[in-house]
């Protein structure tokens, strides 16, 4: 009977689900350029081994029976590579594991990429979604089986994110794209997900939420992994939601601000296994590092996951294949890896470093923490810091390669040359066709080489070969988060550098910088909001309002912009001074506004603070004017009430020695007098 | 049959199969697969691609000696029967399938024999351990638990476990073993040394011997016997036959597999400074030097 056996057929499909993933192989930013002109990020050597390979791997142990590699720029690169792997899926191989490649151009972000997929109802069940550079020997397993309990009783349970908890100076934390999470414990959910950048003061929570969830967790210490494990209605969400782009800046937030979809996002929390995400050049080097140290196992060289590799170990945590030739004085001290063919000169030491197969390393080398990809040659007395010497650089000799520089393929230094720290430097120029703005890292709008072969001397030295590359973004960006965008624009610049080391004084010098550029921000702020006050009293100046009103409006504005009375005066006075020109402008100007002032300077304190304010707004070059009529001023503030005299004394007495303080010198005399006259006059009634 | 075998590969480097058993289970099991499935003429070529895919087995993981000793008793097994076989017919030439059946017989009856030979070494307890004795012993060997739970039978004795950080297998064992009646006494790594001077024979398991009679043991066993050697106790090695390897230990650091760190100091707690400046190493395994061990106990 047809029936029965198609009920059959379809028990039999419920019970052997295949268990699928997606891994987007794009990273749609362009924080390796230029490296990721000539290949994409997933097929960039991380310890010799194509990140992908990473990818593949765990989800390949972790019994991932079908894999799609959603790609977009460099697809021909990352097809060819699949084809040729171990992972291509030929009947008769390794494969118990089957990875389809599927291309499209059009991509943008994660969204698009989601929306493709569900486009093509290629994903039946629920599914794992990463990137093609996660890094992970995390038990996989175990949080697909909390996954699919949670889903059996609660249909709206429709994704987990993998979080590690990590504390807050752990290197694998990408910095600059930490989130704050707010979970509740008991259930595993995710209730509310923010970046932390831009950065804010202040986090709601809607009183609601504690209605339903009786304990909440705000977390900042969670690294997140990126490993998402999906059901089948992710995928339809973001068709239905075509602006999401950012699987958690759009789409988490999304589904967790939105009250009518009722879907709920989960977490899981990692303790003892690892996980991470090149999102970054300081993440490349961190798990880089992870790598060596075995943090990663059993992904290590010496596992030589990678075909056809012989890595062995020995101790401190040297990976050596066989056919490496070191001299009988170099040195390789501890976390190196070194690829086959490799030769090492004499009295050359390297150090946390990884050095691809075929290079040739000169004499008297010192590398150190820096990632030398296949077939680079380095000349004699050469020094490289913590930087990516990407395939076939050349570095003549004598050449330095200060930190965190990337030098991409086939560029060529030298010889006796300082490359600067933080240069980027490519064999292809960086041409400026502002009408292109493609976002991708791996934008592929390369095919007008430019046939020129005038290198900049400047950059490469006098036999070199490559231009610098700067980043065109800039001027094409017209994303509203430009803060943020800036904010990350610097990190990257400085990626490679990033890495905590406290012996290193530079890298004290690379957290300052962060902390300047906060302060900046809350400086930029702050401007703003005076802005605002100035721009506020001078309407007021304009449709002449009444002391009242502007007092109100302008005390709403200082609750706003959680402001202090002192920045009321600060923008106050000047605005009210402005309307003065001489003498005579200044007594009606005082009588008129003067009341404003009197109320935001109540006691002797701020009237203090406001005297300062006045004398330093004279001081300011340009306003000679004003500095000739200070005692005038001081008179008419006296005058009208707005500064009493125990406000003029003390004031006085903190004043720095000046020409403001000389110029008071007489006023204040005529003013103790006065004062003791007045006292005179009581002692006499 | 490269899926099977290609497929061991991959669970090897992942050491989704680890541990002497296992291996040599699972390596029985892929070459008889490949004398079932795969195209041979005669027992050369058969013994010739089984070595062949011995060494991927091995090369997947150096450390698992097991997968070499159970492919060369494969290689032996082909020849006895192709010797027997040559012996019955008393013509050089035989049946092709016949040779097959047997070895595949062979293999069976070996595969019985390793499964067996807990069983056989535990049989072998109350010759060793005598009453109110105190042992010791670390980590969590099924041959050692058997072994004293054997004796636990008939004698009384008190056994003293090492806890084996950062696997803390230790304290399986103890709480296996006190699950039958033993008196166990649960102790600290580093109270090893302070308590041997009460300790009559320590009985270890191992992971393999080597060809000079070096242990590849789970890590701390190389503290255990040293320090039974200063209080001249005796050390009573544990091991089935097919954890004899012919390996020579050139290299004695080869053996040692650095885990992952994570056992040690989590992850999570570490700052990037201690990373930078702490190598945190987790071998697997000890090597033990052969003039520490007093004894071996097989299955034969």
């Amino acid at each position: 009977m047809p029936p029965k056996d198609k009920d059959k057929d379809k028990e039999k499909v419920q019970v052997d689900e295949v268990l699928a993933a997606v891994i987007v192989a794009d990273s749609f930013n362009r924080r390796f350029m230029p490296l990721t002109l000539d290949r994409p990020r997933c097929l960039l050597p991380l310890a010799n081994v194509p990140i992908i390979e990473y990818t593949l791997e765990f989800l390949a142990a972790a019994g991932v029976q079908e894999v799609y590699v959603v790609c977009c720029a460099h697809s021909d690169l990352i097809k060819s590579y699949l084809k040729n792997s171990r992972w291509a899926a030929k009947p008769n191989t390794s494969s118990q594991i089957k990875v389809v490649p599927i291309v499209s151009q059009q991509l943008k972000s994660t969204g698009d990429a989601l929306r493709d997929l569900d486009a093509q109802q290629l994903l039946k069940s629920d599914f794992i979604l990463v990137s093609g550079d996660i890094v992970a020997n995390m038990d996989l397993p175990r949080a697909l089986e909390e996954h699919r309990t949670r889903r059996n009783t609660d249909k709206n349970a429709i994704m987990t994110m993998v979080v590690k908890a990590a504390t807050p100076k752990q290197r694998s934390r990408a910095k600059g794209e930490e989130g704050i999470y707010v979970l509740d414990p008991a259930s595993n959910e995710c209730v509310q997900y923010r970046s932390l950048f831009p950065r804010k003061s202040k986090l709601k929570l809607d009183l609601d939420l504690f209605k339903s969830h009786p304990e909440l967790q705000v977390r900042n210490d969670l690294i997140d992994c990126q490993i998402d494990i999906c059901s089948v209605d992710v995928p339809a969400l973001f068709t239905e939601n075509f602006d999401y782009q950012d699987i958690r800046k759009h789409f988490v937030r999304g589904i967790l601000e939105s009250d009518i979809l009722g879907k709920q996002i989960h977490y899981h929390i990692l303790t003892d296994t690892y996980a991470a995400r090149v999102r970054s050049t300081q993440m490349y080097d961190s798990i880089s590092k992870d790598v060596m140290a075995r943090w990663t196992y059993p992904m290590v060289p010496d596992t030589n996951i990678y075909a056809a590799s012989t890595y062995s170990i020995r101790s401190p945590q040297i990976y050596t294949e066989a056919g490496v030739i070191l001299a009988y004085t170099a040195v390789l001290q501890r976390n190196v890896v070194v690829g086959d063919k490799t030769e090492v000169g004499e009295n050359s030491r390297i150090v946390d470093s990884v050095i691809g197969r075929g290079c040739k390393i000169g004499k008297n080398v010192r590398i150190s923490g820096s990632y030398i990809w296949d077939g680079a040659i380095i000349g004699d007395d050469c020094i490289v810091e913590r930087s990516i010497l990407a395939d076939n650089v050349v570095l003549l000799n004598g050449v330095v390669v200060e930190k965190g520089s990337i030098l991409s393929f086939g560029v060529r230094v030298g010889p006796k040359f300082t490359v600067k720290e933080f240069t980027r430097l490519s064999a292809k120029k960086a041409h400026d066709n502002s009408g292109e703005s493609s976002n991708d890292e791996d934008g592929m709008d390369n095919e007008a080489e430019d046939d020129d072969p005038t290198y900049d001397q400047a950059v490469v030295g006098v036999e070199g070969k490559g231009y610098s590359w700067e980043d065109r973004l800039s001027a094409d960006d017209e994303d509203d988060e430009d803060d943020q965008v800036n904010h990350l624009r610097l990190l990257d610049v400085c990626a490679m550098a990033r890495d905590v080391n406290l012996h290193d004084i530079i890298d004290e010098n690379a957290d300052e910088d962060s902390e300047s550029e906060d302060d900046l921000s809350e400086i930029d702020q702050l401007e703003r909001s005076h802005r605002e006050l100035i721009s506020t009293i001078e309407r007021a100046f304009e449709e002449n309002h009444t002391i009242d009103n502007l007092a109100l409006e302008l005390n709403t504005l200082k609750f706003a912009d959680n402001l202090e009375f002192h920045d009321i005066r600060l923008t106050a006075l000047p605005s009210v001074l402005s309307l003065v020109t001489d003498g005579k402008t200044l007594s009606t100007v005082v009588k008129r506004w003067g009341a404003l002032l009197q109320r935001f300077a109540q006691d002797a304190e701020d009237q203090v603070d406001l005297l300062r304010i006045l004398v330093e707004h004279c001081e300011r070059p340009g306003n000679e004017e004003h500095a000739k009529l200070f005692v005038k001023v001081l008179m008419a503030f006296y005058e009208a009430d707005i500064c009493t005299e125990d406000g003029i004394f003390a004031w006085f007495k903190k004043q720095d020695v000046g020409r403001m303080k000389d110029a008071a010198q007489p006023f204040i005399k005529w003013l103790e007098e006065a004062e003791e006259e007045s006292d005179d006059d009581e002692d006499s009634n | 049959m490269n899926t099977v075998v290609q497929n061991l590969v991959d669970r090897l480097r992942r050491r989704q199969v680890a541990g002497s058993f296992r291996v040599a289970l699972e390596t029985a099991k892929v070459h008889a697969i490949i004398v079932r499935g795969s195209r041979w003429t005669d027992a050369a070529d058969l013994a010739a691609s089984i070595a062949v895919k011995g060494a991927l087995l091995q090369a997947a993981q150096p450390v698992e000696l097991a997968a070499t000793n159970i492919t060369n008793r494969v290689i032996g097994l082909i020849r006895e029967e192709e010797r027997n076989l040559i012996a019955d017919s008393g013509a050089a030439s035989f049946n092709r399938d016949d040779l097959k059946n047997n070895v595949i017989d062979a293999i069976k009856e070996m595969t019985d024999e390793i499964e067996n030979s807990v069983a056989n070494i535990s049989s072998q307890a109350l010759e060793h351990i005598h009453s109110n004795e105190i042992i010791m012993t670390l980590g969590m060997d099924a041959a050692v638990e058997r072994f004293l739970k054997e004796a636990a039978k008939l004698r009384k004795f008190q056994v003293i476990v090492a806890e084996t950080a950062p696997s803390y297998s230790g304290q399986q064992m103890a709480l296996s073993l006190s699950q039958s009646n033993i008196d166990v006494t649960l102790i600290s790594d580093a109270s090893i040394f302070a308590v041997m001077s009460r300790v009559n024979k320590v009985i270890l398991g191992t992971h393999a011997v080597l060809a000079n009679g070096g242990l590849v043991a789970p890590t701390g066993s190389n503290i255990i016997a040293a320090a039974a050697k200063h209080y001249a106790t005796p050390v009573v090695v544990l091991t089935e036959l097919y954890k004899l390897s012919q390996e020579y230990p050139f290299d004695v650091d080869a053996f040692g597999v650095p885990m992952s760190p994570d056992a040690i100091v989590g992850f999570a707690e570490i700052d990037a400074d201690v990373v930078e400046g702490i190598d945190v190493v987790n071998p697997a395994y000890d090597f033990v030097v052969p003039d520490l061990v007093t004894l071996f106990i097989t299955n034969m």
